[in-house]
Formats: structure tokens, C-alpha cells, sequence
């Protein structure tokens, strides 16, 4: 009986001792944990271009130039890991420790609220639709009967389904990249998304085109997971703010849009 | 008619129908769309090096950490489940059937997601790591069996003249029976390994970075920027030229498994 009841006291102390010990905190001596020491690993969808995509082996695009451009006034390191967007908004790839801040295009949202902090807001965007040049269709109401791409997860998704015909079917992709695949390969008819993503595929592409642009007027924010990356992120605002201070933000938004 | 003749006749309406279906495909295909969308030369060739040097180099690291580490873990589970402890089968069973039972891309999200969320803690190392350590978890439920049923293919006879040498049970285990286990086991494990290379295509939800991209997600990130199927030609023909010669050794293995019988 004796034998049993030590046993149980022990067992139940070192239960207690590792679950104490497994609480994490991040505070500390008011710096804040990167994933990477003296670097900034920042999440991404790609290709989403012009905001982010991958060229000669690179991240480059709005989106990465800017957080290169913070991460340089942070006094960090830069590295990027394309996540792919639902496990960015769900907050599960900055808190299973695969990256600091995710810059995506993500949309300031209260639902996102609830997953993931935002900085301050760093970009202004509208939904819009993309088709082919020969489809004949002008407006979202003109598609009804058929298919339009959207991602997964987005904006433009929750958009299409409030707004499009209730006959047009929406098809949601995981991977952005998959989106103009599908137009091109007439699997759809139309691309509904932000309208500097599908600009910029009507500018490199003369066989497709914007036609209508829906003004939602939403904001982009930078998001970190929810608890324990309260200290990056009052850097990273301090840092945007200097940025735009000084101009370069104005620099690097011409550069991609000027 | 003779037996015979029908026979023969048969036998000729079969050549005749195959030679028929392959004709017809051949003169209604348009092959030049074709070419074009999957056959383009100058995109094939900008593929190189990196399809190599990167992607395909990843999807061979993948694999090799992934079959070491279910390699290990299989062989612990197969000695568990025939195990005489009550509780070690018990947790053998479960996890087998478990990781049997689920699709390999929802144990991937679950290691690379749900486990460090759940744990509070980062699984270090980065996507060789969790892709090893998602895929080898799978890739161990199923060569526990197969190790398993190589073990109990070693006839009793050699067991009992261990015992009666002296030797213990682990001594016999480990020196006379799982030798000889591996020389039977060596062609399904190779198909085992066949089998993770394909997989590891599935690696791409751990999030990826140009150097840790994997043949799958490199060809189809090429697709989505050119617009053409010629990436996913080039990565079908690199997997061939990994798997192919793999299938070929299994299948001499098996030959000479099968003489030495």
C-alpha cells in the first residue's frame, strides 16, 4: 500500500514539474524570439506576383521588397518560406515556428482577428475580375451558368460567393498559381481576385483583361500569431513607420507601381 | 468450325483490335498541341540545372530520411507486436492500423502543424526533418508488417537449434533470425521505397523555400509561371529515372531470392 501511494506521488509531481515547465513565454528581456536568430523568416503564397513570387531563386515582388526593407531597419536577416495562404491566415505556420511574420497580401479581417495580429495596415486593394479577352463576358452577372476561379481562404472568395449569379459555380484553388492555369485552360471563364494580382497578368498578357473592379477598399496588414509576438510586431510598426518617414516606402511602392 | 481455327481467329480479332485502338489514337490526337503544351523544348531546358541540383537532389533527401527513420521505427514496432508484452502489442496494433489508416498528406499536415501547435514547440530542422519524420511514420506502419511477416517466415527451426546452442532469445533475434528476415524483406522494402519517393510529392504543404523545394511543387510552380504542361513532362521523366532503375533492382532481387530457394 505504502509502495503504491509513493509511486503515485511521484508520478504526479513530475507530471506537474513538465507541464509547468512546458508553458512558453517569449517576453523575457524585452526582445523579442525569432525563429532564426538575427533573422526575420517571413511567410509567403506564392506566386502571387506582383506582391510576392520567385524569380532567379528569389522571393521578390511589393510585398517582400517591403518586409526586406523592414527587416534591413530592424538590423535582420531576411528568409522567406512559401507557406501556401490557409496556413497563414489559420495562424498554424507562425505558431508551429516555420516563420516570424507572414507578408501575403493577407486582408485585414475580423475574422482573421480572431487567428492572427495585424500590423498597422501597409496597402489598399480592391476585388476585381479577370477574363479572356474573347469570352464576351463584361460583367460578374454574365458569368452565371458558368465557372469562376477564386483561392481558397480569400477575400476575393467570400466576395464571389455574396455577389456572383447564384448559378455561376465558384471553384476555389488552393495554390494562386492555379487560378490563371485554370483560365487559360478554359476550365473557367473568369478570375475573381485583387486587382493588382490580375493587373498584372493583364499586362503581361494581352489575351486576358479587367473588366470590372469591385470596390471593397480592403487593407493589407503584416500578421504574426496571436500570443507571444507582441514585441515584434510593435517593431515591425515602428520600422514601417520610419520607412515611410523617410520615403522609401513611396520608393518601393513606384518601383512596383509607379 | 475446329477448335483450332476459332482459336486462331480469336487470337486475330485481339491483335487486330489493339493494333485498331492504337491507330485510331494516333491519327485523332493533335499532336501538335500537344508538343506544344507538353513538349517545349526551351522551357524544358530552362529547367536545368535546378530540377536536378534542387529538386530532384530534395526529393532524394526526403526520401532517404524518411526510409531511414521508418526503417528504425518499423523494426522496433515489428519486435513490439510480437512482442510477449500485453501493453507493446497493444500500442503496436493501434499505431499500425492508425497510420495505415489515414491518408499520408493528413499525417503530413498533422506532424507539421497539429504536433508543434499541440506541443508548444518548433520541430527543428527545417522541411528534411518534418518531412522524414511525417513520412517515416507512415512509411514505418507499413514495413512493420512487411518485417513482421519476413521474421515469421524464418522457419522455427532455426529459433529452437539457437535456443538449444544456449543463445537467449534477443541474442537469436538479433544474430540468426533478423538476417535472415532481411534477405526475404529486401524486395518489398524496395517497393516500399518506391512507394516514398512518389510521397514525398505530397511535401509541398510543409511550405517550401527555393532550396528545400521538392520535384512536385518545383514543377508545377515552373507551370504556373509558363503556362504550359512541359514542367510537369520534365519532373515525370526525372521521378522515371529515379524509380525505374529501383523497380529493376527489386525485380532481380527477387530472382535471385526466388534461385536461392
Amino acid at each position: 500500500m505504502q509502495k503504491t501511494w509513493k509511486a503515485l506521488v511521484l508520478t504526479v509531481t513530475v507530471v506537474a514539474l513538465i507541464a509547468a515547465s512546458c508553458s512558453s513565454d517569449d517576453e523575457g528581456s524585452g526582445e523579442f524570439t525569432l525563429v532564426t536568430a538575427d533573422t526575420l523568416t517571413v511567410c509567403t503564397d506564392a506566386p502571387y506576383p506582383p506582391m510576392e513570387f520567385e524569380e532567379d531563386g528569389e522571393f521578390t515582388g511589393f510585398d517582400m521588397e517591403l518586409m526586406k526593407a523592414i527587416a534591413a531597419e530592424m538590423g535582420l536577416g531576411f528568409a522567406v518560406v512559401n507557406s501556401g495562404f490557409d496556413p497563414i491566415t489559420s495562424g498554424a505556420a507562425m505558431v508551429a515556428g516555420d516563420c516570424d511574420i507572414a507578408a501575403a497580401s493577407i486582408t485585414i479581417t475580423d475574422e482573421r482577428e480572431a487567428n492572427i495580429d495585424f500590423s498597422a495596415p501597409y496597402f489598399l486593394a480592391d476585388q476585381s475580375l479577370l477574363v479572356k479577352g474573347d469570352s464576351g463576358i463584361t460583367t460578374l452577372a454574365q458569368t452565371s451558368g458558368q465557372t469562376v476561379a477564386v483561392q481558397s481562404g480569400t477575400t476575393g472568395e467570400a466576395y464571389a460567393r455574396l455577389t456572383a449569379p447564384s448559378d455561376t459555380e465558384i471553384k476555389s484553388f488552393d495554390n494562386p498559381g492555379d487560378l490563371f492555369v485554370a483560365l487559360e485552360a478554359q476550365d473557367v471563364v473568369g478570375v475573381l481576385q485583387d486587382i493588382v494580382v490580375n493587373q498584372d497578368r493583364a499586362d503581361n498578357d494581352t489575351t486576358v483583361v479587367v473588366v470590372e473592379t469591385y470596390p471593397t477598399n480592403e487593407f493589407y496588414g503584416f500578421a504574426v500569431k496571436n500570443e507571444g509576438s507582441e514585441l515584434l510586431m510593435m517593431a515591425v510598426n515602428e520600422s514601417l513607420s520610419a520607412l515611410r518617414r523617410a520615403g522609401t516606402y513611396d520608393q518601393i511602392f513606384s518601383d512596383w507601381f509607379g | 468450325m475446329k477448335k483450332q481455327t476459332r482459336k486462331r481467329l480469336i487470337r486475330g480479332l485481339l491483335y487486330g483490335s489493339f493494333i485498331l485502338i492504337v491507330v485510331v489514337f494516333a491519327l485523332s490526337a493533335d499532336w501538335e498541341t500537344i508538343a506544344r503544351a507538353f513538349g517545349d523544348i526551351e522551357i524544358a531546358i530552362d529547367m536545368f540545372p535546378e530540377v536536378l541540383t534542387i529538386a530532384a537532389k530534395n526529393t532524394i533527401l526526403y526520401t532517404a530520411g524518411a526510409f531511414s527513420f521508418g526503417f528504425v521505427l518499423a523494426l522496433l514496432l515489428a519486435l513490439m507486436k510480437m512482442s510477449t508484452v500485453g501493453p507493446y502489442r497493444w500500442f503496436a496494433n493501434t499505431y499500425i492500423e492508425l497510420f495505415r489508416g489515414l491518408p499520408a498528406l493528413v499525417t503530413i499536415i498533422l506532424i507539421a502543424f497539429a504536433l508543434p501547435i499541440a506541443l508548444g514547440v518548433a520541430i527543428p530542422g527545417g522541411t528534411l526533418v518534418r518531412g522524414s519524420v511525417a513520412l517515416g511514420l507512415v512509411a514505418a506502419a507499413y514495413m512493420a508488417e512487411t518485417i513482421r511477416a519476413g521474421v515469421e517466415a524464418v522457419p522455427r527451426g532455426q529459433t529452437e537449434a539457437a535456443r538449444s546452442l544456449g543463445m537467449t532469445r534477443s541474442t537469436a533475434m538479433v544474430f540468426i533470425i533478423l538476417p535472415q528476415a532481411f534477405r526475404i524483406i529486401i524486395p518489398p522494402l524496395t517497393n516500399e521505397l518506391v512507394l516514398l519517393i512518389k510521397d514525398t510529392s505530397l511535401l509541398f504543404v510543409i511550405g517550401t523555400t527555393p532550396q528545400t523545394v521538392e520535384l512536385t511543387k518545383y514543377g508545377r510552380d515552373f507551370m504556373s509561371v509558363t503556362f504550359n504542361g512541359t514542367p510537369l513532362t520534365v519532373i515525370a521523366l526525372v521521378y522515371l529515372a529515379i524509380t525505374l532503375p529501383l523497380t529493376r533492382v527489386v525485380a532481380q532481387l527477387e530472382k535471385r531470392t526466388a534461385k536461392a530457394r
